[in-house]
């Protein structure tokens, strides 16, 4: 199955998921609701959530489900850009296993959470609660990681040397002789 | 120094600006075609690039609007920061290489070059240039307007100029904006964007360091006060609910690759190769600023539910009374003077990609050439779209919000397919482009005009890159494969 096949596959996915989420008894209720606090409930400068219904383990597996979806289609975008001659080359293992690992701390992300919703956990980490903590230093930073390989393997795959000269040849070739410009 | 606080911060801005109109004057010299105005000579290095990039990125929004969703909804809207390194390798890895080969392949010095080249289609040319006219055009204007509501604040409370009128502000501030943009074109635009990248950056660190120390026990006090008032508020998805911030972590994740004033900015460097040090920097000095956004938001928070302070009538004013309230004057007058430039190295990409829009892309794809003597008409154009965009943001009343709105959603929608997917997948038609662009602009405009709402607070921008997306390669797939030049197919290959 070609890449292109299994982008198309998440898109239509996450609009099957949006489909269901219509159907569901709560989608449109609101999760949140001027705070009591709040001078301007009219403005709601300031929300409090409504409490339990994000909870919901129905809207918790409808969200993962979409995370994980819409995680493959980062990890297929990014595989589209890197992939050559239709090669995807050594950036496959690399790539793909970073991206196994943004679905991993999505998944400890919403147990953790469902733990927290659930009042079984208040434990912290780094400041923040344990499935904030997950997002900030799981998500926010893991991309870190992807970035040093790029780096390292600039050279060796995703701009060789030869594709720099092979391009100026294909720059100083006179008008039409490479079918050129139109 | 306390008491000069107001003082010193109207001083930050005033040589802030002055420096634009210096970088204005400087720049003014080195361009010297409508390849220098447009693409700088394609001259750039790995700072001025990556600044330019990153500081594109985050607009007035990120130093005002961004602490204020905080405040107001918790840490639902870290998730439009935390998607941000995602956001750039996406950008890196679709578009780093080859919109930059094909920019000197073909001479292009816009997005619809690039556009015209891959689908050798004047329509396509022509959807994507009134897609990003219509995004300009609102954007711009809630950039101006920002920038004008800030300095009257300043102006007002500084007691130098009592009274002075939203006018008046949005007349000076333009003023600068434009003298720099008309005489150095994106040359002073990508200078300046190294400024106040700089100072963004610096002043972030500060402020989030600020916020630390202003509570004994840090991030954790912060954390656990606002806990005790609202579990949900300090948990993963804030008050907005986990759909609803998962489709803001899509939207603003991959919709980074089809935003004009940005990725054009991939295809003004001088060396291809130094792409993989672009990458890391841009995406540095978007994690040090976006601490500004958590930081603010966050201590706000924490302080109004702990009734320390009181609670806020509008939220977007929750960072300029957290500096006024706990910030080292000096650091105020950094911050005030870094918002400013959050605003005006975003308003400037803009001003520049309309400008060509409007003088290169629609003229080049209706008669096939480019207009005479296209410097002057840039320079022209640019203080005409300046000057359209201040009326709208002075008179069009809630129309300035819905565009401004619409622009970040309309463009990822019209551009992460037709440009990033497309340049690197061959199968891509010229159909199912348009396609995108119209689906784009239309659910965009439907649902935010008529205020139409998605499940679970899903974002209607996001919907739209879903459908915009589907419609692109379902099409594609379902066509003949279009014939492409033999040197753009190689570019493709490489």
């Amino acid at each position: 199955m070609k890449l292109i096949h299994i982008l198309f596959g998440f898109l239509i996915g996450i609009l099957v998921l949006i489909g269901i989420a219509f159907f569901m008894p709560d989608a449109f209720s609101l999760n949140h609701s001027a705070h009591p606090l709040d001078p301007n409930p009219e403005a709601a400068p300031l929300f409090k959530s409504t409490g339990g219904l994000q909870g919901k383990s129905s809207t918790v597996w409808l969200g993962y489900l979409m995370a994980l979806m819409i995680t493959g289609i980062m990890a297929c975008c990014i595989l589209l850009g890197v992939k050559r001659k239709d090669q995807i080359g050594p950036y496959l293992p690399w790539i793909s296993g970073a991206f196994v690992m943004v679905a991993l701390v999505f998944s400890a992300l919403t147990y953790s959470y469902s733990l927290y919703t659930n009042g079984q956990s208040e434990a912290f980490f780094g400041g923040y609660p344990v499935p904030t903590a997950w997002m900030i230093y799981g998500i926010w930073f893991l991309p870190l990681g992807v970035i040093a390989i790029f780096i390292v393997t600039f050279d060796q795959w995703f701009l060789k040397p030869e594709d720099l000269a092979a391009f100026r040849q294909l720059v100083q070739a006179p008008a039409g002789e490479e079918g050129g410009t139109s | 120094m306390e008491a000069n606080r107001d003082g010193i911060i109207f001083w930050s801005v005033i040589i802030y600006l002055l420096i634009c109109v210096v970088v204005g004057i400087w720049a003014l010299r080195r361009t010297k075609s409508s390849h220098d105005f447009f693409m700088a000579g394609r001259d750039l290095g790995i700072m001025l690039t990556a600044f330019a990039i990153f500081s594109s990125t985050l607009s007035g929004f990120g130093f005002v609007g961004g602490p204020g969703l905080v405040y107001k909804m918790g840490m639902s809207s870290v998730w439009m920061v935390v998607c941000a390194g995602f956001g750039y390798i996406i950008s890196f890895a679709l578009l780093g290489k080859r919109i930059r080969l094909f920019a000197e392949l073909r001479e292009c010095i816009s997005l619809p070059d690039v556009v015209v080249a891959r689908y050798k289609s004047p329509s396509v040319a022509i959807s994507v240039s009134v897609a990003i006219i219509l995004g300009v055009l609102g954007y711009l204007a809630s950039q101006i307007k920002a920038m004008a509501v800030v300095m009257q604040d300043i102006l007002d409370k500084d007691g130098f100029f009592p009274d002075i009128s939203l006018e008046m502000c949005v007349l000076v501030s333009c003023a600068v904006l434009v003298f720099y943009t008309v005489s150095g074109g994106i040359i002073a635009s990508v200078y300046t964007d190294l400024i106040q990248g700089v100072v963004m950056v610096i002043a972030a660190i500060l402020v989030f360091a600020t916020v630390v120390m202003s509570f004994s026990d840090g991030m954790t006090e912060i954390s656990t006060t606002i806990m005790q008032d609202d579990a949900e508020a300090i948990g993963p998805w804030g008050t907005l609910g986990m759909i609803g911030c998962l489709s803001w972590f899509f939207l603003f994740g991959l919709g980074g690759s089809g935003q004009p004033h940005v990725i054009t900015k991939s295809m003004m460097n001088k060396n291809i190769r130094d792409a993989r040090f672009i990458l890391p920097v841009s995406t540095m000095g978007y994690f040090l600023a976006a601490l500004l956004w958590i930081g603010i938001g966050l201590a706000v928070r924490a302080l109004v539910v702990g009734g320390t302070l009181d609670p806020l009538a509008n939220a977007d004013a929750a960072a300029p009374i957290f500096l006024q309230k706990y910030a080292h004057p000096l650091l105020a007058g950094v911050v005030f003077a870094g918002l400013f430039a959050a605003i005006m190295s975003t308003a400037d990409g803009f001003l520049n990609i309309g400008t060509a829009a409007v003088i290169h892309d629609i003229p080049k794809a209706l008669k096939g050439k480019a207009i005479g003597n296209e410097l002057f008409w840039a320079r022209t154009v640019t203080v005409i779209i300046a000057v359209v965009s201040s009326l709208f943001a002075l008179y069009s009343g809630d129309l300035v919000a819905l565009l401004g709105a619409f622009g970040w959603g309309t463009f990822a929608a019209a551009l992460v397919p037709v440009v990033a997917i497309g340049i690197n997948w061959k199968r891509a038609t010229p159909l199912a482009a348009n396609v995108a662009v119209i689906s784009s602009l239309a659910i965009n405009f439907i649902f935010k005009a008529f205020k139409i709402g998605l499940p679970y607070n899903i974002d209607a921008g996001a919907f739209a890159l879903v459908v915009s997306m589907s419609l692109f390669i379902g099409i594609s797939l379902a066509s003949d494969p279009p014939a492409l030049d033999p040197d753009v197919e190689r570019v493709m290959d490489m």
